[in-house]
């Protein structure tokens, strides 16, 4: 096991390094997501660390990748003043108080994630598309020691890389840290995220609405069988999934607070979506436009043109490094994106959205209870307090579904049954976090809340005032 | 303006105690709850069953078993079967002055009993066993450059060196070809 050390020294980086960076950025994010929330955002840091040695021209080793890590950690922590009192702030005693329930929920939570979290740690990289893009280029990159290797260069693979291997980078980057690392398989990380992912998302939920129905919700996600499937299946959708729906989570709760405290790591959580998937710039692009009534509403005109400004400059640099300074800077070959795109057609426009409807979303086997349940919820929030909810997050899903099918429209190689199924993986957490928040279940919260208070020995519920 | 995480709580405010026959029974719902989705069988209601039955099931099953199969190439084998095995086999009896042609994957799949093959992809043999002198079936401006195919037999192979013999070699090749043509010349 020599690996072992290894990833914990890496996976203290990156908590480090995430920690560090909310600090520096003072974020207000509930203290009870900052853990999860700073270990994903180590991971991403960490990635754009890898970038930087390879074009600086350093080989990538263990050695300079845990130094340029080690770096990064450090320059998080530079503005220690302000820092020192953020770290005192988020070490006060903890407020949470755990419930029965909670204790039950927790290991059948923990029972759930494992099984998964040992599947990546085990198996080998499975799928066809990251044995022929992302992991072809992480392997090749760890024995060359730099990401411009001899895959791109092979003539037995000349004309036949296809677009695999140039997918956005972020899941490849975390192949080659952790084949770096020693693990043979790479894809722990993917456990790491899983983890993290499920984390922030109870926590969320917890916020949201009554502690029971919280965990059923989390328990509900985590048992969603295609994603589920992807925490230990190598592929970029579940990672730019976890990125992108946090991301779009953050900024709401900024609106909702009207506050821009959270922008720039909300704007950096987008960012890693584009670092990890790349349609992910006209979600962002078209998702911003939508929303900038709210934002404009919540924080004023100026505010809501710098989150924008803020969110649409992170995400276009992360897009632009890969797209721009590896594909026309760094390789000697790049995908020919351009002749996949297709003339926009309202009769495949709609093929595509009749065969997601019926062929992906109304498939239970895929998504459990998500679909109905969410229907069911909305239905019946509009019903008893004639309003769906959380607008923000609604908004977010129709914008991300609508994206979803424009790029199948246009993208020859966007198939429904493959490409926009795994799109979906980003709609899935933004749906529990729309239920968990929903007037409907909010009743349901209020008045399991009473009964669980109801009882003999006194404790009377404390109205809001 | 604050500054620091918050630690404002979520809805309920109000903490009822950690023990209780209410909290008894919520637990004893999440419980029971749990155990009911996860082992009642019902058909396009209940997908939870077959998930927990297919994914968590079978992975806290056979993990002990597994577990003792600690070697990567068993492991890639489980995994891979022939994709991983047949480059693997095929690598360690190349010589330097072999330039390997993979065959179509129409032909490699007569000896799988039509399950479908990817060993004959270059990016596949090339991730199985790394960077290997070859022509893909398809590449046909190189295919001339290659020296040495592959017999397949059931359970077995063979490697055609043209050098020693490029009657025998090109009727491996008219084999490859005649797989093709079976196809209808799809996958290559």
């Amino acid at each position: 096991m020599t690996s072992v050390v290894p990833f914990i020294l890496t996976l203290v980086l990156q908590w480090v390094t995430g920690l560090g960076l909310m600090a520096s950025l003072r974020s207000t994010l509930p203290r009870s997501v900052v853990l999860p929330v700073a270990l994903l955002l180590g991971a991403f840091v960490e990635t754009l660390a890898v970038i930087a040695l390879d074009l600086a021209g350093v080989p990538l080793t263990f050695t300079s990748v845990t130094l340029a890590t080690s770096g990064v950690a450090l320059a998080a922590h530079l503005r220690w003043n302000v820092v020192r009192s953020w770290y005192g702030a988020f070490l006060a005693a903890p407020t949470m108080r755990v419930r029965m329930y909670d204790v039950a929920a927790y290991t059948i939570g923990a029972y759930l994630v494992f099984a998964g979290m040992w599947a990546a740690y085990y198996w080998p990289v499975t799928p066809f598309d990251a044995m022929a893009g992302i992991d072809l280029m992480a392997r090749q990159s760890v024995l060359e020691g730099t990401l411009n290797n001899s895959v791109l260069t092979d003539p037995a693979l000349a004309g036949r890389l296809s677009n695999q291997p140039f997918y956005a980078p972020f899941a490849m980057l975390q192949q080659v840290i952790y084949r770096l690392m020693g693990w043979p398989f790479g894809q722990v990380w993917l456990a790491v995220t899983s983890f993290a992912f499920f984390w922030t998302m109870w926590a969320l939920f917890r916020r949201s609405t009554h502690p029971f129905i919280a965990n059923i919700l989390a328990l509900l996600l985590i048992m969603v069988p295609e994603v589920n499937g992807y925490t230990y299946l190598l592929q970029t959708d579940f990672l730019n999934a976890v990125y992108v729906a946090i991301g779009i989570i953050i900024l709401g709760l900024d609106v909702e607070r009207n506050t821009t405290e959270n922008t720039i790591l909300a704007a950096l959580f987008l960012a890693a979506g584009c670092w990890s998937r790349t349609e992910t710039i006209i979600i962002i692009g078209l998702g911003m436009l939508a929303s900038f009534v709210f934002i404009r509403r919540s924080v004023g005109m100026k505010g809501a043109l710098m989150v924008t400004a803020t969110v649409m400059t992170a995400s276009a640099a992360a897009f632009a490094l890969w797209h721009v300074v590896y594909f026309y800077g760094i390789f000697p070959v790049r995908p020919d994106s351009g002749s996949e795109l297709m003339a926009f057609s309202v009769t495949r426009f709609v093929d595509v959205l009749g065969a997601t409807v019926t062929d992906v979303l109304a498939d239970m086997g895929l998504w459990g209870w998500t679909m109905p349940l969410l229907l069911i919820v909305g239905v019946a929030s509009v019903l008893r307090t004639r309003s769906l909810g959380d607008r923000w997050t609604l908004l977010w899903i129709v914008v991300v579904f609508l994206v979803l099918e424009i790029v199948g429209t246009l993208f020859a190689s966007a198939i429904v049954g493959q490409t926009i199924r795994r799109g979906v993986f980003k709609l899935i957490p933004l749906m529990y976090l729309f239920i968990a928040r929903s007037p409907i279940v909010a009743v349901m919260g209020s008045a399991l809340q009473r009964w669980e208070l109801a009882r003999s020995s006194g404790v009377t519920v404390q109205k809001k005032g | 303006m604050a500054t620091s995480p918050t630690t404002s709580k979520a809805p309920s405010d109000a903490t009822p105690p950690f023990f209780g026959v209410r909290a008894l029974a919520l637990t004893v719902a999440l419980l029971v709850g749990y155990w009911l989705l996860i082992s009642t069988r019902i058909e396009r209601v209940n997908p939870y069953e077959p998930f927990h039955e297919n994914r968590i099931s079978f992975y806290y099953d056979k993990m002990d078993t597994f577990s003792r199969i600690t070697s990567l190439s068993q492991r890639m084998t489980l995994r891979h079967s022939y994709d991983y095995t047949v480059p693997l086999l095929v690598s360690e009896r190349l010589t330097p002055q072999d330039v390997l042609l993979l065959p179509p994957a129409a032909y490699a799949e007569q000896f799988t009993r039509g399950n479908k093959v990817v060993w004959t992809d270059p990016r596949i043999f090339t991730y199985m066993v790394g960077r290997t002198p070859m022509v893909a079936w398809d590449d046909t401006a190189r295919r001339a450059m290659a020296n040495t195919a592959i017999l397949l037999e059931l359970n077995t192979f063979e490697l055609v060196r043209r050098a020693a013999g490029p009657d025998r070699y090109d009727s491996v090749l008219a084999a490859y070809a005649q797989a093709m043509a079976r196809s209808g010349g799809g996958r290559q």
